[in-house]
């Protein structure tokens, strides 16, 4: 499943994408898996078409834009989960992923 | 099942000396859950509730579904009370996780009893009973959390139970009695009505107050039966007192909850020949919180009857203004909390003086409760309340003395 992942100080911020029931399934296995605690979801809905075209992940704090990025999150929400909205969180996660996904591109 | 397997794990354990835990889970907000995404949603959540919990148990334990929206779990071959301490810490971490189920986002708790083998007993009943206790414990303090099975609680539990049979025989029995205390006007002085008070005289417990036996009576459903005695008692005892005299009546949201009260109020005035206008319903803000259209709708039954209603309690809820909006209220009743610290905190004062401007302004009279001193009635005069209720002007008397505190405040105020 598509997705991808923000990593900081022991916190993550997925975004789950695919059919409903796929989304359902692993959500279900995050939530069980002993090591995680404390997941909050914030947005559950349809969507009219992906944000992520395939499976990617963003580590934030490595690369310019994400610290850039990630620097306005955490200015405006100390990267509490619960004061971020889902919106801005899929756009930033979306951002870092294709800010990432085009610097690994081969120069032409 | 559930049951078998537990006997035959219990007759295990004492072979060799082991001990086994039993835990009854309850899910917490299970039933908005199921009445606003419905059956299926409902049914699904559970099948899910019970495959995090055979997740987080080892192969050699049992889950269980009792019923309902209740769970066991038979814990055996642990070190105890440290094995159950642990997986019931855990269960409710686990089950309290948020679940994403037939495209909901849905929340629901969990509480936890435990009970072990062989310290709290050693037959499958005794165990599940106080395991069944701890939960209930749980639940009572807050729900979210585990406890463990404590000797008292079995006690307390008994003591309950031995009020609830007596409280069931005491309306038969004739041992519900009425206590009135009078409303003083502050602008005649005299007084223009009484608050119809519930007392239980028991045989052997003597006076049990209404603090004691209220709560479980709403519990148990029994106050839509007392709350129907209240009416038609106080009706037929007031309705010989001077004409002009009131009486107010406490109605609870379990009695709105019935839709037999409009036909109770009016079946109670018929019988006792009280003029409609000499009967109040006391509600606090709850019978409007709960919902709906519904209670508001009995609400303008109950005055279309000619009865008066009061809001009571007022300003110790969430004290919406919409509720005093959403219904034409005859009386605002102002919290004794707000009375008892009267003269000295200003912020009582304040407070007071606010919602008396506000009943003046809405036409809606205000009455002060649980006045018991000179300088109290005056401040809540000079703050333009209109009546007052408490000790300063009589604590709550039986019927029988009635007509001497009429006859007295009458020449008082002469």
């Amino acid at each position: 499943m598509p997705g991808t992942l923000l990593f900081n100080r022991g916190c993550f911020a997925q975004v789950l994408e695919g059919p409903r029931e796929a989304v359902e399934r692993t959500f279900e296995r995050i939530q069980r898996d002993p090591r995680h605690a404390d997941v909050n979801a914030l947005e559950f809905a349809p969507v009219g078409r992906r944000g992520f075209p395939s499976w990617s992940m963003a580590f934030v704090g490595r690369s310019a834009p994400g610290e850039a990025l990630y620097g306005g999150i955490a200015g405006e929400s100390g990267f509490d989960p619960a004061l971020l909205t889902a919106e801005r969180l899929f756009a930033t996660l979306r951002e870092l992923v294709l800010a990432e996904e085009a610097e690994a591109a081969p120069v032409a | 099942m559930f049951h078998d397997r537990l006997a035959a794990a219990l007759e295990r354990a004492g072979r060799d000396g082991s001990a086994v835990a039993v835990l009854c889970l309850d899910l917490d907000r299970f039933k908005p859950v199921n009445d606003t995404l419905g059956h299926p949603v409902g049914d699904t959540l559970l099948r899910t509730v019970a495959e995090r919990l055979r997740s987080a148990v080892r192969a050699t334990d049992l889950v269980a579904r009792l019923g309902g929206d209740e769970f066991a779990v038979l814990q055996a071959g642990h070190e105890q009370p440290q094995g159950a301490q642990a997986l019931a810490a855990r269960l409710v971490d686990l089950v309290g996780r948020s679940y994403l189920i037939e495209g909901h986002l849905v929340n629901v708790g969990a509480s936890v009893g435990v009970a072990l083998a062989p310290g709290d007993g050693a037959d499958p009943d005794r165990l599940l009973t106080c395991a069944d206790l701890a939960l209930y414990r749980a639940k009572d303090e807050g729900r979210g959390a585990f406890r463990l099975f404590e000797p008292e609680m079995d006690a307390r539990m008994q003591a309950r139970r031995a009020l609830e049979l007596d409280l069931r025989k005491a309306l038969a029995l004739r041992e519900l009695e009425l206590f009135y205390q009078p409303q003083l006007d502050l602008e005649t002085g005299r007084v223009c009505g009484f608050e119809a008070l519930l007392r239980w005289r028991h045989p052997e417990r003597g006076l049990v107050p209404p603090a004691e036996f209220v709560p479980l009576a709403e519990e148990i459903g029994l106050i839509v039966k007392i709350g129907e005695w209240v009416l038609r008692t106080a009706c037929r005892e007031v309705a010989g007192w001077p004409d002009g005299i009131g009486v107010a009546v406490n109605v609870s949201p379990a009695q709105f909850k019935s839709p037999k009260l409009v036909d109770v109020v009016r079946g109670a005035l018929e019988a006792s020949g009280l003029p409609p206008s000499r009967l109040e319903v006391e509600i606090t803000e709850s019978v409007l919180l709960q919902d709906d259209a519904g209670n508001l709708a009995t609400l303008h039954r109950l005055r279309d009857l000619g009865v008066r209603v009061a809001m009571d309690d007022f300003g110790t809820g969430y004290s919406s203004l919409g509720y005093l909006r959403s219904f034409p209220f005859d009386k605002i009743k102002i919290d004794r909390s707000f009375v008892r610290d009267l003269p000295g905190s200003a912020d009582c004062l304040a407070i007071v003086r606010a919602i008396a401007g506000l009943g003046s302004r809405l036409d809606i009279a205000t009455t002060a409760e649980g006045v018991e001193t000179a300088e109290q009635m005056r401040r809540i005069r000079a703050e333009g309340c209109d009546q007052i209720q408490g000790y300063l002007v009589s604590r709550p008397v039986p019927p029988a003395e009635i007509p001497a505190l009429i006859a007295e405040t009458l020449a008082h105020a002469a």
